[in-house]
């Protein structure tokens, strides 16, 4: 194996070459700890007198609970606390609705104790009929998970709706409907119609660092330590799940914080209360739970299983007349919000990139006895990017039109408006992103092969995620600098560095304001929700574009505070550009010590707000080689041509599309949570395909766009979500053009290729 | 999850004391090497025994020689030690099987005798050692057994072994003739669980164009590895060509008995081993000089 990792950036060396830390390879400031081991998770954490927790979790996916005997856990000494699933604080009846769903808990003064009761302790439940296929829970008769649609636990972005579809009844979490035009007439004026279904997998992030949370009270109220992506508002829906006042909820963050992909965006409901609870049954001492990994598989959330089904008219010339998606989206057995995004995701995403007159959606996520899904990068967008990319593909090859061709002719531009909001479309470099993609990719080719049972192809797919939630709800950040005598300057900002980069991009960007070298700041995130600041924290890839620009501000604003103590010769009107080096200041020839111009600190608050919330765009391309008997696929080369706006650190862009690519290939080719009627098959990592660097393609090349996206700092958008939505689509559409064969449903396996070819065989033989 | 404390774990220095152990433990002890199948099952809960008798630190157990034509492998001796030994290069069809097994930190930990002891039929080691005719060496303080591999694997996850036994070594003769091997694997992902995997050793004839002896041995298609004797026969004495391997390839079905489970369905495992055996045996063909 041979993987070759290369960048082709025709940055914009102009601007760059007027920047000073912005836009360079800055290495990354955390990098040490992490790769030394010195760093500190939450899971590291272990505080005095702390007490341990394991979980009594159903082997039902629906069942009532007639009885639990606690009796023999009771007996076993070091046992501090046992609370039944109906003493659990939150909102806990007496049925359980998936496997894993919580029966009981336990805390023990050792982690072996606490696992010895929870296995003594025997519960009797009574099987209730369950449902697996969110299809059939939609409708009328089936078993119903909740008895009312949309319940309210806490969860964010819970809405009102009322259901446009007689044969949607129950079962329902959201429900998003839009119809913009006059579809039907949009499929008259079309020359060619293409309908299809595209079923997308339940994949797990697979964090290293499984859930881990210490919970303990500090009298009434309960304090978690733990990382959560959305620290404040996370804060707040466990206050509404524990029916709290918020004020009465805390959580601060552990000095280092753990990887997420959107795992540790929302609580999770078998988590937090059920460490809140055994706390205060302890006395409110510390409790930790710390989920092993079948609990990380079956009690925390995965990706959202989809049914998308498109259909699509165009004209002869290639135009979309009109386009009709429904999906269906499996949010298994409790809300927690996020069937709401991978709807309100489905609904515009199209209109984001392509141009399409008459347009109806319908989408409803769907309670099921299945596992919970939740956040997972590109929440929504992946699965609707798969689905819409593998249609636009399959369309434009039964109608005679290169795939290519089919979308620069109707792909959205810059200022154009979206039918659904009006808004026009900022930066948009998805031109750019497929020809210099393209070119790119032509060069790295391997071509065809003389090896008869090998079958090559190539595909591309273009794709978007939005840049921050200015347009869900004005987005706004705020950070705050203080800045030593001796000229160390510590950055406090909301966003958490999981590893994506963050702390290095606000380093970057102070640094470029400030002046102050690199080395000389630190970023530290509020790590407590009781500072107000710390809300959304870091999620849709809004912590380059808008904290950014709140770190841009401070920056300015420190320079500004600056300015107004120097003393003479400074003049403002000659002395234009300060700039701090070390322990003084300079302004022409002239040093002064920055102990001479405050004593103990001197402090600035930077603050940003947008209302836009501009995409960023990709175009990849996937060169595959099919083993035609064994259906294994291998990808001989790829390019991920992204439209970042401008890249602040070009490594990290490159660093964030491979990682996106790793888990594009998961979702495409190998990676899946299988459910028989809602019991997990592969709960671990020996059974569950996760993909190292062998499956990575043999060559990659990143090609960074920049479009210069005009609100973020220094022409910046995002990069870590956007990245994901065309990497399962550009393999799909590959393996179609080395096989001659539409692959539907993800992840595409090698049986499903191999035993597709043989028929194939068979039937023309 | 397992909550059964370990009472104790011993880390014996020689055999005897090992084997000792192990007589003093009967029924409640276990045999750890490198943890590599172990670990699995206690995590998962399958097995909570109270005492282990670690035997990773006596030497002789590690040892690789060939005494006499006979090549012996320790049974604690690491994948990894044994895919970078000189002794087995010119068994090619187990260095195949070496390098993919797992990832390298596995192959550092995980032991030959451990995973023989396994006996899990999806273990990529035992196909090629079942076409090397290998033997199993079992050691008791009061005996010593020697099993043919064939018959040491009973059934499912079932090893012929007593609770006072251990596993001291693997041995395989020294072939002779113009001989090759080969081991083809599939799995999800690099270094998983082959859906399936096939050896397959030949030996030809001087002329190198006839196969005069063959063995074909297959994994994760029944209850344990298994040989191919419906292949194996239509080619032996056969003169080497493409269209038999063809041939004699579907024959593989004949032998086999797969399930579907996680790594694919029967229908695909039987598909799979008839694809394999050909490649194997094409291989190994030439390898061994013969041309197709």
């Amino acid at each position: 194996m041979s993987t070759k990792f290369k960048s082709s950036i025709d940055l914009n060396n102009e601007k760059r070459s007027s920047l000073e830390s912005v836009g360079q390879n800055v290495v990354k400031v955390d990098m040490d700890d992490k790769v030394t081991g010195t760093a500190k998770y939450g899971s590291d954490i272990q505080p005095d007198g702390v007490l341990h927790a394991a979980v009594v979790r159903s082997k039902y996916v629906h069942a009532v609970i007639k009885s639990i005997d606690t009796s023999a856990a009771e007996s076993i000494e070091g046992v501090t606390a046992i609370v039944t699933r109906d003493q659990l604080l939150g909102q806990f009846d007496n049925r359980v609705r998936y496997y894993g769903d919580v029966i009981a808990a336990v805390a023990a003064t050792t982690h072996e104790l606490a696992i010895q009761a929870a296995e003594s302790i025997i519960s009797t439940l009574e099987p209730l009929p369950s449902i697996h296929d969110p299809k059939k829970a939609i409708q009328s008769g089936s078993p119903k998970v909740h008895d009312v649609n949309n319940p309210d636990f806490g969860q964010h972005g819970r809405h009102e709706f009322v259901v446009e579809n007689s044969e949607y009844i129950q079962n329902i979490d959201d429900y998003h409907y839009v119809n913009i035009g006059d579809v039907e007439k949009g499929f008259l004026e079309a020359d060619f119609i293409f309908e299809h279904e595209y079923i997308s997998p339940r994949v797990n992030p697979c964090n290293l660092d499984t859930h881990c949370t210490i919970a303990e009270w500090d009298g009434d109220t309960v304090v978690f330590t733990e990382t959560l992506g959305a620290p404040s508002r996370s804060r707040d829906e466990i206050a509404d799940l524990l029916g709290m006042p918020h004020e009465k909820v805390r959580v601060v963050m552990p000095p280092v914080i753990s990887s997420s992909f959107g795992a540790r965006s929302v609580p999770q409901l078998s988590f937090e209360p059920v460490a809140a609870t055994l706390s205060r049954e302890s006395g409110g001492v510390p409790v930790k739970l710390w989920f092993d990994r079948e609990e990380e598989f079956t009690a925390t959330d995965h990706r959202h299983q989809t049914f998308y089904n498109i259909k699509m008219g165009i004209t002869s010339e290639g135009l979309i007349t009109a386009a009709k998606i429904d999906l269906v989206a499996d949010t298994g057995a409790y809300p927690n919000g996020v069937g709401h995004i991978v709807l309100s995701n489905g609904l515009s995403r199209p209109l984001e990139i392509y141009k399409i007159p008459h347009y109806e959606f319908e989408g409803v996520s769907v309670f099921t006895n299945n596992l919970i899904a939740g956040e997972f990068r590109g929440i929504g967008s992946t699965q609707l990017g798969y689905a819409l990319e593998s249609h636009m593909d399959e369309l434009a090859r039964r109608a005679n039109i290169d795939p290519i061709t089919f979308r620069l002719a109707n792909f959205v531009e810059e200022g154009y408006a979206r039918p659904n909001t009006g808004r026009p479309i900022e930066s948009c470099g998805l031109v750019e992103c497929v020809e210099r993609g393209l070119e790119t990719f032509k060069k790295i080719q391997s071509g065809p092969t003389d090896d008869p049972e090998k079958l090559r192809g190539w595909g591309m797919a273009a794709g978007t995620h939005t840049t921050g939630l200015g347009a869900v709800d004005k987005d706004s950040s705020e950070a705050k600098f203080i800045l030593s005598p001796n000229g160390s300057l510590l950055v406090e900002v909301e966003v958490l560095d999981h590893g994506q980069g963050t702390d290095t991009v606000m380093t970057q960007i102070a640094s470029e304001e400030t002046g102050i070298a690199i080395s000389n700041i630190t970023v530290r995130h509020y790590a407590d929700t009781d500072s107000a600041k710390a809300y959304l924290g870091s999620v849709a890839s809004r912590s380059t574009y808008i904290t950014g620009l709140a770190v841009q501000e401070a920056g300015r604003n420190l320079i500004s505070a600056i300015k107004d103590i120097l003393p003479s010769p400074y003049d403002p009107e000659q002395h234009t550009d300060i700039s701090i080096a070390n322990n003084s200041v300079s302004f022409g020839s002239n040093n002064i010590l920055l102990s001479d111009l405050f004593e103990e600190s001197l402090t600035s608050i930077g603050f940003a707000e947008s209302e836009l919330n501009p995409p960023a765009y990709g175009a990849h391309f996937a060169e595959v080689e099919v083993d035609a008997l064994t259906g294994h696929v291998d990808i001989l080369s790829y390019v991920a041509a992204q439209d970042v706006g401008f890249a602040i650190n070009p490594k990290m862009v490159e660093g964030q599309l491979e990682g996106a690519i790793s888990q594009g290939i998961e979702f495409a080719l190998r990676s899946e949570v299988k459910l028989d009627r809602g019991i997990p098959l592969n709960p671990n990592l020996a059974d569950y395909s996760v993909i190292s660097a062998w499956e990575m393609p043999r060559i990659l090349v990143c090609e960074i766009v920049e479009s210069n996206e005009e609100s973020g700092p220094y022409g910046a958008k995002g990069i870590g979500t956007p990245a994901m939505p065309p990497i399962a689509p550009a393999i799909i559409n590959a393996i179609r053009d080395a096989t001659g064969i539409r692959f539907s449903k993800a992840p595409v396996e090698s049986e499903h290729i191999a035993m597709a070819l043989l028929k194939n065989r068979e039937d023309s033989a | 999850m397992n909550s059964s404390p370990i009472q104790s774990y011993h880390l014996p220095l020689d055999l005897v004391s090992a084997l000792t152990l192990l007589a003093e433990h009967e029924g409640s002890a276990k045999i750890v090497a490198g943890g590599q199948s172990i670990m699995l099952l206690l995590r998962q809960g399958f097995l909570s025994p109270e005492t282990f008798v670690d035997i990773s630190c006596i030497p002789e157990l590690s040892e690789i020689a060939i005494i006499d034509g006979v090549v012996h492998v320790g049974a604690a001796t690491t994948y990894s030690s044994l895919e970078n030994s000189t002794e087995i290069q010119p068994y090619s069809v187990l260095s195949d099987s070496l390098h993919v097994i797992a990832d390298p930190q596995i192959r550092n930990l995980g032991t030959i005798g451990g995973a023989l002891g396994h006996a899990d039929p999806s273990l990529d080691i035992v196909p090629p050692l079942l076409c090397l005719d290998a033997n199993v060496v079992l050691k008791s303080l009061n005996e010593t057994r020697i099993v043919s591999l064939s018959d040491f694997h009973q059934e499912y996850m079932t090893a012929d072994l007593s609770e006072d036994e251990l596993i001291h070594s693997i041995t395989f003769s020294n072939l002779t003739g113009p001989h090759g091997g080969a081991y083809e694997k599939v799995a999800n992902v690099e270094g998983g669980w082959p859906t399936v995997g096939v050896a397959a050793q030949v030996v030809l004839d001087d002329n190198l164009s006839i196969i005069s002896d063959v063995k074909i041995a297959l994994a994760a298609v029944g209850d344990t590895a298994i040989r191919s004797p419906s292949m194996e026969k239509s080619l032996i004495g056969s003169t080497i060509s493409m269209d038999s391997i063809s041939k004699s390839s579907k024959l593989v079905s004949q032998d086999i008995d797969p399930l579907d489970d996680l790594s694919g369905s029967a229908e695909y495992k039987s598909h799979l081993a008839c694809v394999l055996s050909q490649r194997a045996l094409t291989k190994a063909i030439n390898r061994a000089g013969g041309s197709l």
